[in-house]
């Protein structure tokens, strides 16, 4: 399909339509809005990573001066239960008690008041004013822990869900999953080879450069509009409403520009708070999280351990597969488990596999969605056991991949067969590319690794209006983070037939735009992006329905042709064409203003395969590791704007390689984050990484009118395996946990 | 918990001469704050760590910027840029250890503003003590990193006691290296102290990093001739290239004749809560030459003493490659 089609629109590289307002500053980003007799919202955290609130006392907080309200968790009602929706998982009930706890706190930051004062100054000293009498329990911190049978309990009231026989006691392990087929002991037998290892992976937070921020107003009616940054503001409207037991329509939410979110901004933190403080106050209120606030109590990726056995033939068939994974989830359940589980064997046709899934409460922050949640740290696991295997087998590692890659047709580990993928494609042009060919360079290691995500279809609506002038405007409600409005109106250019420079993006506000699910799973240029698509095709019917009037013919002798009403073939061919400005300047009489829209649940999204290698020196005498190159190959189904792609190729690598070689939450024993800031939590600055090269390999998704697949989250999967296995080439020795920091390579290098 | 990110309200005094500026210190005691170019500074206040209610600016005392060469060497006024200082061509040529140490520091726009005082007289960064807690260094009696549940990776491996946090500064140990002497004027007295007593260990003072006091105002560091153009190493090993702290560092400095070492120093940085002097290590050097030979001989040396805790037995053998590498030619 793609291949055959000429594009005009699609496959450019304009400049996106928020650049220059984001590069000159005038873009309105979280913490920009303020509001005449704004106050300003602090949050009281918890100090201890886990303890029973006795008692709080507000009162001398509230008679402080300038202090305008003061809210706890007692003031928040119980709220429903229910899945809260986006990419994170988890319950409704459980965000509300994350938002402000109740009985208990959960880990060390935990909100458990706010105040709302006319001055920050004055919102800390209300704070400080806060009695609070705790009653200090044991923190459970690692998975070991957590998961023995006698573990402190995080939460009294957990089950484990999904057994077999319904749990009798209560446990951290929130839920387990198990996916299997075949036979893996009959599977294991047949094998020549087998591999096993255990991988740890520590909790990483997404590093967006934004802080969280809200600004919320109610009115005397009790209507509230928040401002804030996020990479949904319908699923935050709903989870406020829910927590506070609102309607919906009492609730508006406009979307910021936002900063980075990366998964991160898909859950609410601070916008219930303020809606409560301000309902209180009867001002607004602004809600800024400090740097400090982000790391220790927004939503970390979780921290795992994977344990995997591989067994193959000599040819290099795997015969069978198991894989144990359990996941941080941090104070309540949620955990990506369930993607971890169902990535981990994607990439492989296998015939035996068995993977169990954990998902376990510690007193760690509640972990969010992070680029293809789940997926990196189990893949990283079965990535690296596949590197070992290719060793064992002296194969090349992408040869071993090829012998047993999905393709068109093959049943998926998780469930249902793939249609046209691109996995294969990946595979063989990282073969043949001229990276892959040039000899590893003295004293580093190649490292290769696949990487695989489902992406998302979900809920969208867009509409598309004609100006008077016949310029375009979009109106959709999915916030542009990767550069989506770029996206929408290259669809948009491509669909009609207009440039790209007459088209306007909105990302309207709860109240201006029909529901979108969040910016998240990949789903926006795939499904945000179809329904402008089809809203598009509304205008193009409309358009010939015009001209056909205007024409004094039948609307099916009329065709859509380069942005213009064109006669039929064989209707009177003295007609002239008529653009879209001159069907607008027509259209009072045609039937008024015209206007177009769709409203869909995308399906069939398009898994996103990618494949990624690299070569990495160790130094063997400080354990430091230096990426030399790295290049990313991957499945864009259509790249609609190739640059973008490539960026979110070269974000996605960085940011894999950044977990892989530095990032980690560091708890000390009592469950406090130590490196809670930019500089001890190590993300990788431009000096630290080569030039990501990229190649965009296109296998049409056939659920796409353009064959687009998503490519937002994928990228982050490959690198960390990329990169362990690197090392393990460059220094003779695996490494099995990240990150590969000069303390743990050196240590590493000691003991070999 | 902090939930700043912004300075707290605070006074601003703008002295033109280091008398007043020792003046006006003295008179404020303890809610005064000497300021140079703020990068160790502004993280305390911001964070609400400590409780400095006034700053006294440095800045506007031209004397004590610039770079001078001296009867007896260089003369680097206290509040020249860490950048200046890398850059300097007689610092590069003469004292290119301190050079290279002060070009390891932070990032470049930290060392833009950054100055070459401020970065000896830094605190530490244990991050305990930076959260505010009051172990023994900030007047408590407990040290939480050195606690059974303490996670202690950056800490130190050698000369705690009681406290375990690490000296964070990069051009510390090449001062030290370089017998450099610091000058110190309070009031109308001006003293000079050597490097390497400039900086105190928990066991003489828990609560100071250095000998400095209030009304104490560090003017300038002389680095004398008899060190310009020593042959020397530099080394800083961090979990990030740039805009991190050491996890160990070295600097070394020798002297030689023909091929024989007469006279060395090896100073290692983030193991101990000053810039650690390899003592065994130096007089095991003298008379052999820099090399592989030697290098492997006497590495062991380095972290004789040392006391890991749970969680930094990395920094030994890292200090002990380190040796090895300052001593290959
Ligand atoms: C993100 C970050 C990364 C960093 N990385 C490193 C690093 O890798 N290596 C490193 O060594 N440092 C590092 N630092 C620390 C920083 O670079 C140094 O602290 C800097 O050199 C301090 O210089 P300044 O002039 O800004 O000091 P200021 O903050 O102004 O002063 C620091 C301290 O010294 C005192 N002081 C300063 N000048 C004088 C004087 N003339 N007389 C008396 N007292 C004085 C001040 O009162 C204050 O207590 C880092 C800091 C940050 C924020």
């Amino acid at each position: 399909m793609a291949e055959a089609t000429e594009f005009k629109a699609i496959g450019t590289r304009p400049v996106r339509p928020d650049g220059v307002d984001k590069v000159t500053g005038r873009a309105q980003f979280g913490a920009d809005l303020n509001l005449p007799n704004m106050l300003y919202g602090k949050v009281l955290r918890s100090p201890h990573a886990h303890a029973r609130i006795r008692r709080i006392d507000l009162d001398a907080a509230r008679a402080m001066p300038g202090v305008h309200a003061v809210v706890s968790g007692a003031d928040f009602p119980g709220a429903q239960h229910g899945e809260i929706g986006g990419e994170g998982g988890g319950d409704v009930a459980d965000v509300a008690k994350n938002v402000m706890a109740r009985d208990k706190v959960l880990y060390h930051g935990h909100p458990l008041a706010a105040v709302a004062a006319t001055s920050q100054a004055i919102a800390e000293a209300a704070l400080a004013a806060i009695e609070v009498e705790y009653e200090v329990l044991t923190p459970v911190l690692d998975l070991e822990a957590a998961m023995a049978p006698d573990a402190v309990l995080v939460n009294e009231n957990c089950f484990t869900k999904n057994l077999p026989e319904p749990a009798e006691k209560p446990s951290n392990i929130a839920s387990v999953m198990t996916l299997a087929r075949g036979n893996v002991d009959e599977g294991f037998e047949l094998a020549d080879v087998i591999v096993e290892g255990e991988y740890r992976i520590p909790m990483a937070h997404q590093g967006y450069i934004e802080p969280h921020a809200c600004t919320a107003t109610v009115n005397e009616s009790g209507q509230a509009t928040v401002w804030t940054c996020t990479q949904g503001h319908f699923a935050l409207r709903t989870q406020t409403a829910n927590i506070l037991d609102m309607s919906v329509a009492d609730l508006k939410f406009i979307a910021s520009e936002i900063g980075g979110g990366f998964g991160g901004k898909t859950v609410v933190y601070l916008e219930p708070v303020a809606v409560m403080l301000s309902t209180q106050a009867r001002r607004p209120v602004k809600m800024v999280m400090s740097r400090e606030e982000v790391f220790r109590a927004s939503g970390p990726a979780a921290g795992s351990c994977a344990k995997i056995r591989v067994g193959a033939k000599k040819d290099g068939t795997i015969t069978a597969a198991t894989a144990w994974l359990a996941y941080e989830a941090g104070a309540f359940e949620g955990a990506p488990m369930g993607p971890g589980a169902m990535c981990v064997f994607a990439p492989y046709d296998l015939e035996n596999f068995r993977v169990e899934g954990f998902d376990v409460l510690v007193n760690k922050p509640k972990v969010a969605a992070y680029r293809a949640p789940g997926a990196p740290q189990s893949m990283h696991a079965m990535e690296s056991a596949l590197d070992d295997l290719a060793r064992e087998l002296n194969m090349d590692p992408i040869d071993l991949r090829l012998k047993n890659a999905v393709a068109e047709g093959s049943q998926a580990a998780y469930g249902p067969k793939f249609p046209a993928i691109g996995f294969r494609e990946c595979l063989e042009a990282a073969k043949a590319h001229p990276n892959y060919q040039k000899p590893v360079p003295e004293g580093a290691g190649r490292g290769v690794a696949a990487g695989f995500w489902f992406n998302a279809g979900m809920e969208s609506s867009a509409e598309v209006h004609i100006n008077e002038d016949g310029t375009v405007q979009i109106i959709e409600g999915s916030p542009d983070i990767g550069g989506s409005r770029a996206s929408m109106a290259l669809m948009a250019a491509e669909t009609l037939g207009v440039p790209y420079e007459k088209i306007r993006v909105l990302v309207g506000d709860t109240e201006a735009s029909g529901f979108n699910n969040v910016t998240g799973g990949s789903r926006t240029t795939f499904a945000t992006g179809m329904a402008v698509i089809q809203a598009c095709e509304d205008i193009i019917a409309q358009c010939k329905d015009r001209a056909a009037k205007t024409w004094g013919v039948d609307a099916d002798q009329v065709e859509w042709e380069d942005g213009q009403a064109i006669p039929a073939p064989g209707v009177n061919a003295e007609l002239k064409p008529l653009t879209l400005a001159e069907i607008m300047k027509t259209a009072a009489r045609t039937g008024g203003p015209i206007l177009g829209r769709a409203a869909l649940n995308a399906r069939g999204p398009g898994a996103g395969f990618s494949v990624n290698f690299g070569d990495l020196k160790v130094d063997r005498e400080t354990g430091k590791v230096d990426v030399l190159s790295f290049t990313a190959i991957q499945d864009a189904g259509k790249a609609i704007h190739p640059a973008y792609v490539e960026g979110q190729m070269q974000g996605g690598a960085v940011q894999g390689l950044g977990w892989a070689l530095n990032e980690e939450y560091i708890f000390d024993g009592n469950g406090v984050l130590e490196n809670p800031g930019f500089l001890d939590y190590r993300i990788p600055v431009a000096s630290d990484m080569p030039m990501i090269d990229t190649q965009i390999i296109e296998v049409p998704n056939p659920s796409h009118p353009f064959g687009v697949r998503g490519v937002g989250e994928t990228p982050i999967v490959a690198p960390l395996a990329v990169a362990a296995n690197a090392v393990r080439d460059a220094i003779g020795r695996r490494v099995h946990d990240l990150p590969l920091s000069p303390p743990n390579v050196l240590a590493a290098i000691e003991e070999g | 918990m902090a939930a700043h990110d912004v300075m707290p309200d605070i006074e601003l005094f703008q002295p033109v001469t280091v008398e007043d500026a020792s003046a006006i210190a003295r008179r404020l005691e303890g809610r005064g704050w000497v300021l140079a170019g703020g990068q160790d500074t502004y993280g305390w206040l911001k964070d609400r760590a400590k409780t400095a209610t006034a700053m006294i600016d440095l800045g506007t005392i031209e004397a004590l910027s610039g770079i001078e060469e001296t009867a007896d060497g260089v003369r680097i006024g206290a509040m020249t840029t860490l950048r200046t200082v890398s850059r300097d061509p007689l610092i590069r040529e003469r004292y290119a250890l301190l050079a290279e140490a002060a070009g390891k520091v932070a990032s470049p726009q930290i060392r833009n503003q950054g100055t070459l005082g401020g970065n000896v007289a830094q605190d530490t960064r244990c991050w305990y003590y930076r959260r505010g807690l009051s172990c023994y260094r900030a007047g408590g009696n407990i040290c939480y990193a050195d606690s059974p549940e303490g996670m202690n990776r950056e800490h130190a491996i050698l000369g705690a006691s009681r406290c375990v946090a690490v000296s964070p500064s990069d051009t510390g140990t090449a001062l030290v290296a370089l017998d450099a002497v610091m000058v110190i004027q309070n009031g109308g007295s001006v003293r000079r102290v050597p490097a390497a007593k400039f900086f105190v260990g928990p066991a003489v003072n828990i609560t100071h990093m250095t000998v400095l006091r209030e009304g104490d105002i560090l003017t300038a560091i002389e680095l004398p001739a008899a060190w310009a153009g020593a042959e020397h190493y530099f080394e800083k090993v961090a979990d990030r290239d740039v805009w991190d702290f050491a996890l160990v560092s070295i600097a070394a400095a020798f002297r030689t004749s023909g091929n024989a070492i007469e006279d060395a120093r090896l100073v290692c940085g983030a193991v101990s809560c000053v810039p650690h002097r390899l003592n065994a290590v130096e007089r095991a050097v003298i008379g052999r030459p820099r090399s592989e030979e030697t290098a492997e001989s006497v590495a062991g040396l380095a972290s004789q003493g040392a006391k890991p805790l749970n969680f930094n037995h990395f920094k030994a053998p890292l200090m002990e490659n380190l040796v090895k590498r300052a001593l290959r030619s």
